[in-house]
């Protein structure tokens, strides 16, 4: 299994509240899956995504990634981890203002410690494969927000990553820029990377082969339809 | 070595925000200028004054005055010239001894008038001072002895007073009296003259004998015998004024070192104060610099977060922020010690020209040192301490709290 989350629990301190934003969650993915994580806000998808790459520490419970259990690693390792294996893609895009297109898709192979020409080459490779090549040179704010996307992709793909994860990655667009988005998953998904994206569209999850509905920080059944969600905070104690 | 990539992107990033980046460094560079330029600039102005005194032979006198209560009255109304002569022969230690009377007269050549300060003295004056003349010659003894009507002016006063034509031989009218200039001291620009030298020199029996006035003398000017203590001719001095019949406290016995020390511990006071500006500045600069990395902050976390998501390791993340403050940092301070150096050498050459005399000053490189330590200690810990911190935040974390803000 590529993602294997074994009775995961996440809890945040809210001031005197503890907030189970993830609770007792197995889930395993295939490699090459293409995984939609659905449910209204606060259900813990998001949650569930940052610890799936490795953004955020598990309070309980076990995750492997690619047969391996990253729970315990120190910084230095999760670093890696982060940079080799997982591609990250969010709503609001993250690219570093008044940095050039291409200068935002190097950053991941920097910290892999390529040369500075193949640095050059691998990114000048992924903006081509998002259709980005003539845009290099422009920074964010002269983008528009799906080729800004398209960038934040590229710079998921530069160090071919098995795994990309996608927060609300068509958030942010206009329909016809989120359609363009979700076809350059499709794409990619097709050429073997595992997909595993965050959404509360319907039209969004329709790309995914596997739809996995959260509420209250729990997985529901594949047959629970979403009508009686329970509570999107549970307070405890 | 893949810290290394740390330099390369705090370049990168400072190039990105040319603007906050360029506000750092002329903050720090503020305020080292600053402590650079007044602590050389102080430093200058002491050695200034302290030579200008110690060229007038200062710490070779000794000065007897009445005491500041007195100085309205006829001072020294007791001390006649004949004992101050036994003073000069009585008391050991003393080399010469130049009594000195004044009087303002009115002063009078061709159609001009004005108003000028006689002192009546002995010829000895000359050599106690260390008084150069431009032209013609000193007052000597047989001027003095009998009474001749004869003076000597300073070189503003003449040139005011004797425009066109060599002034030696010339008349002017002194209260009424008709006197020979004999001399002209030479013109010279320091602390005791300034506003020009106004000084008009009469022998002092002659002064006594045509200008009444109040017997007596204003001051006595003694210089120290080679070899001897200052301090203990100034005992000699009041002894010997005590055997004369004198009371001692209607007079001011003192050595010129002691006021060239009243002097200096005053400009070390003023030292200490425009210092202590300098410093304000210093802080002002710092707060600057601290203002504009921690206006960053929240930038900077999410920043942090989003490099750690991408794989940067929490190290190489702390370079990345320590290179940029360290990098603006040191370029602040060097120009502030370029900006602070090239102010204090100009105020010293527009001093210079100004005074005709050479002023130096030195920068004293423990205080630019340590303008320098507060400056880099500020500008570093206020742009790595938020660093370091957010780089211990889980990623996720740190891109939540910077993104909702």
């Amino acid at each position: 299994m590529l993602v294997e989350l074994d009775s995961a629990c996440k809890v945040y301190r809210k001031g005197p509240e503890r907030v189970r934003a993830l609770w007792e969650v197995d889930a395993a993915f295939a490699p090459g899956e293409f995984v939609a994580l659905m449910g209204p806000s606060g259900s813990g998808k998001t949650t569930m995504l940052n610890i799936i790459g490795c953004l955020d520490n598990l309070t309980a419970g076990r995750y492997l990634l690619e047969g391996q259990d990253v729970t315990g690693l120190n910084p230095i390792r999760l670093a890696e981890v982060r940079n080799r294996k997982i591609g990250f893609v969010f709503q609001s895009f993250h690219l570093l203002p008044r940095a050039t297109a291409a200068e935002n898709v190097e950053l991941p192979r920097i910290y892999a410690g390529s040369s500075r020409r193949r640095r050059r080459e691998c990114a000048h490779a992924a903006l081509e494969r998002v259709g980005l090549a003539d845009r290099r040179d422009f920074r964010p704010e002269e983008l528009s927000g799906g080729q800004r996307q398209r960038v934040a992709i590229a710079r998921a793909l530069v160090n071919e990553p098995s795994l990309i994860l996608a927060d609300e990655p068509t958030g942010s667009l206009d329909p016809e820029a989120a359609g363009g988005v979700m076809e350059l998953f499709t794409r990619l998904n097709e050429d073997g990377i595992a997909i595993v994206l965050v959404t509360h569209q319907e039209e969004v999850a329709r790309h995914a082969q596997r739809k996995i509905r959260l509420a209250g920080g729990r997985v529901m059944p594949e047959s629970a339809a979403p009508a009686f969600p329970p509570p999107d905070r549970e307070v405890v104690r | 070595m893949r810290a290394l990539h740390a330099a390369p992107m705090a370049l990168a990033a400072i190039r990105r925000f040319r603007l906050r980046a360029a506000v750092a460094v002329v903050s720090v560079a503020i305020g080292v200028a600053a402590m650079v330029a007044i602590q050389s600039f102080g430093a200058a102005m002491q050695r200034l004054v302290m030579g200008e005194l110690g060229r007038l032979g200062l710490e070779r006198l000794v000065l007897v005055h009445p005491r500041p209560a007195q100085a309205l009255h006829p001072p020294l109304p007791m001390l006649t010239l004949q004992q101050v002569r036994e003073l000069e022969r009585g008391v050991p230690g003393l080399d010469c001894v130049v009594p000195m009377v004044r009087r303002d007269l009115e002063i009078r050549s061709g159609g001009r008038v004005t108003y000028a300060r006689a002192t009546g003295t002995v010829p000895d004056y000359r050599r106690l001072l260390g008084e150069s003349l431009a032209a013609g010659r000193f007052l000597d003894e047989t001027d003095d002895l009998t009474r001749r009507r004869v003076c000597v002016l300073g070189a503003d006063l003449a040139e005011r007073l004797l425009r066109g034509g060599p002034p030696v031989g010339r008349k002017v009218l002194l209260a009424g009296t008709t006197y020979t200039v004999v001399g002209v001291l030479e013109g010279r620009r320091s602390i005791d003259s300034a506003g020009g030298d106004e000084r008009l020199i009469l022998p002092i029996r002659t002064l006594q004998s045509f200008h009444g006035g109040p017997p007596g003398i204003h001051g006595i000017h003694a210089s120290l015998a080679p070899g001897a203590d200052a301090s203990r001719a100034v005992a000699a001095v009041r002894r010997g004024l005590a055997r004369g019949g004198q009371d001692l406290d209607q007079y001011e016995v003192l050595s010129g070192r002691e006021v060239l020390e009243d002097v200096n511990q005053a400009l070390i006071v003023a030292r200490l104060v425009t210092t202590a500006i300098a410093g304000m500045a210093l802080i002002v600069g710092a707060v600057g610099v601290l203002n504009t990395m921690l206006i960053s902050v929240r930038q900077r976390i999410w920043e942090i977060g989003l490099r750690k998501a991408l794989g940067a390791r929490p190290l190489a993340l702390v370079g990345q922020f320590l290179t940029e403050a360290v990098v603006l940092s040191c370029c602040g301070g060097g120009l502030g010690l370029a900006a602070g150096w090239g102010l204090a050498r100009g105020g010293e050459a527009v001093l210079s020209g100004w005074l005709g005399t050479s002023v130096a000053g030195s920068t004293d490189w423990g205080t630019a040192g340590l303008a320098l330590a507060v400056s880099l200690f500020v500008g570093i810990c206020s742009g790595v301490v938020p660093a370091v911190q957010a780089a211990e935040l889980p990623p996720a974390e740190a891109m939540r709290n910077a993104g909702r803000a």
